[in-house]
């Protein structure tokens, strides 16, 4: 029996597709068998982020209507084995699927699967409804920016009014020389406010803004802080105890190397 | 009191009318013009809400009293309240929210978020943190056993001795009775003990919360 994880922030923009494709696919690098699936009927993303546009054939209506079997709509992964996309709907809106039919395509879903993320739409309306009523758990993406803060709050509220408590937090495109500078929020300021576990902090990498446009998960790419901070992501949603990457030092290999040899500054 | 008084409180949206039980309808048609006359430039423009209290009206007087009101100035809601309701009604009060030295509190266990307001006829402690976005209204007292970053009217049926107290009083507005008061626009150092807020003459005045030098 797999789990149900809905992936939400309130806000716009602030990485949930990004998020939910790179923990999907990390996911699968392990060994799971993993299924996303695109809340955000009308204004679907993550079939592009995954770069599986052009292989879609069913989506989410199909099923729920049943034009299709679920099946005949899950896309499965060019790249990742145990990796599969049910796509949302592009010519129809949020108001097309019921809470009740999201809670039985979730029931479905996780007898087959190990994981099931849900990729929410923005906002605290119908799709919202739909996105939380089937999901067991929660996972909140804010970026350290006030007004993200403040609907990721907000969020946090409505989750536990869904009987979804304890929601666990994701901080996207944190800049370490900006939080150094005290430009931005840095990770406790979040903390302080919010008042949930942190599932991990994923820095801002341009490897994102490429990885996103060409369509493949970050996490291919094992070189990058961004993909290796959400490989850590996925590992904790297995259990494992692995501490948040310290950001904080933007030491470079020569200082490290000095270190090494008892030459550094520290 | 004397036969025949009226007399006229303000109350939160409106009009408090108190009239003597056997009070002649005619006398209080003509009480309550005179009221109105004087205070026409205050109600123009704006819907007033009306509540009679004191003394029992039938269907037909009611009807009188919204008819010759409507004529003088632009009403919004009228109520009449029988003295026994009332009576009912001002013991529930008494026996509620006496002032805010004592009465019934509401305690909050946890975070009030963005977009939660918290509403108590009484006091209202929360041991949580009061986040941006959220709203707490107390007829009483409001304390905050966190930190308070959101909005907090406390007295709103008018108190002005109520205090809100919080272990960092970092709110985005502060009400107290009816004077609303925002924080300052430019960064100031926040405090990290507790403070309360409390009103004194007109101002809102926010010190350190020192236990035993209670002089508000």
């Amino acid at each position: 029996m797999g789990e149900v994880y809905v992936i939400t922030s309130g806000k716009g923009g602030v990485g949930k597709t990004t998020t939910t494709a790179n923990i999907g696919a990390a996911l699968a690098m392990e060994g799971k068998k993993v299924v996303l699936l695109d809340a955000d009927i009308g204004l679907r993303n993550l079939d592009v982020v995954l770069g599986l546009e052009n292989r879609i054939v069913y989506d989410l209506i199909d099923v729920t209507e049943g034009t299709c079997r679920l099946k005949q709509a899950l896309v499965r992964d060019k790249r990742f084995d145990g990796l599969y996309l049910l796509p949302a709907a592009q010519t129809r809106d949020k108001t097309a699927v019921s809470p009740e039919q999201m809670q039985d395509l979730c029931k479905e879903l996780r007898e087959q699967f190990d994981y099931v993320l849900i990729d929410c739409p923005a906002g605290i309306e119908q799709g919202f409804k739909n996105a939380v009523a089937g999901a067991d758990k929660a996972i909140v993406v804010t970026i350290p920016e006030v007004s993200a803060v403040r609907d990721a709050d907000r969020i946090i509220g409505l989750l536990a009014s869904n009987d979804l408590p304890y929601p666990q937090l994701i901080i996207n495109r944190l800049r370490v020389d900006m939080v150094k500078r005290g430009d931005m929020m840095n990770i406790d300021d979040t903390i302080d406010i919010l008042g949930i576990d942190l599932l991990g902090v994923v820095p801002d990498d341009e490897s994102i803004v490429v990885s996103t446009n060409k369509g493949e998960p970050v996490v291919a790419d094992g070189n990058s802080l961004a993909s290796k901070a959400f490989r850590n992501i996925a590992k904790r949603l297995e259990g494992a105890r692995i501490p948040i990457m310290d950001l904080e030092t933007d030491d470079s290999l020569m200082d490290k190397l000095k270190r090494l040899f008892g030459m550094g500054k520290k | 009191m004397k036969e025949n008084s009226i007399f006229f409180k303000g109350i939160l949206g409106g009009l408090q009318v108190h009239v003597d039980p056997h009070m002649d309808l005619d006398i209080l048609k003509e009480k309550l013009k005179e009221k109105l006359d004087a205070s026409r430039k205050f109600f123009q423009d704006t819907y007033v809400n009306l509540v009679f209290t004191g003394r029992d009206f039938e269907e037909k007087e009611k009807q009188d009293i919204r008819d010759f009101v409507a004529q003088q100035i632009n009403i919004g809601k009228v109520d009449f309240y029988n003295p026994v309701e009332k009576a009912a009604d001002e013991e529930k009060k008494e026996k509620f929210i006496c002032g805010t030295d004592e009465g019934m509190t509401k305690f909050y266990k946890g975070t009030v978020r963005n977009g939660q307001r918290i509403d108590y006829e009484g006091n209202i402690i929360v041991m949580g943190d009061v986040n941006p976005g959220a709203e707490i209204v107390a007829a009483g007292n409001i304390i905050v056993l966190g930190s308070l970053r959101g909005m907090a009217h406390a007295g709103v049926n008018g108190d002005m001795e109520a205090v809100v107290i919080a272990l960092r009083l970092q709110p985005t507005q502060l009400r107290i009775g009816n004077i609303i008061t925002r924080s300052p626009e430019d960064e100031v150092e926040k405090p990290d003990y507790p403070e309360i807020a409390y009103i004194k003459g007109d101002n809102l005045f926010i010190e350190p919360y020192i236990p035993g030098k209670i002089k508000y």
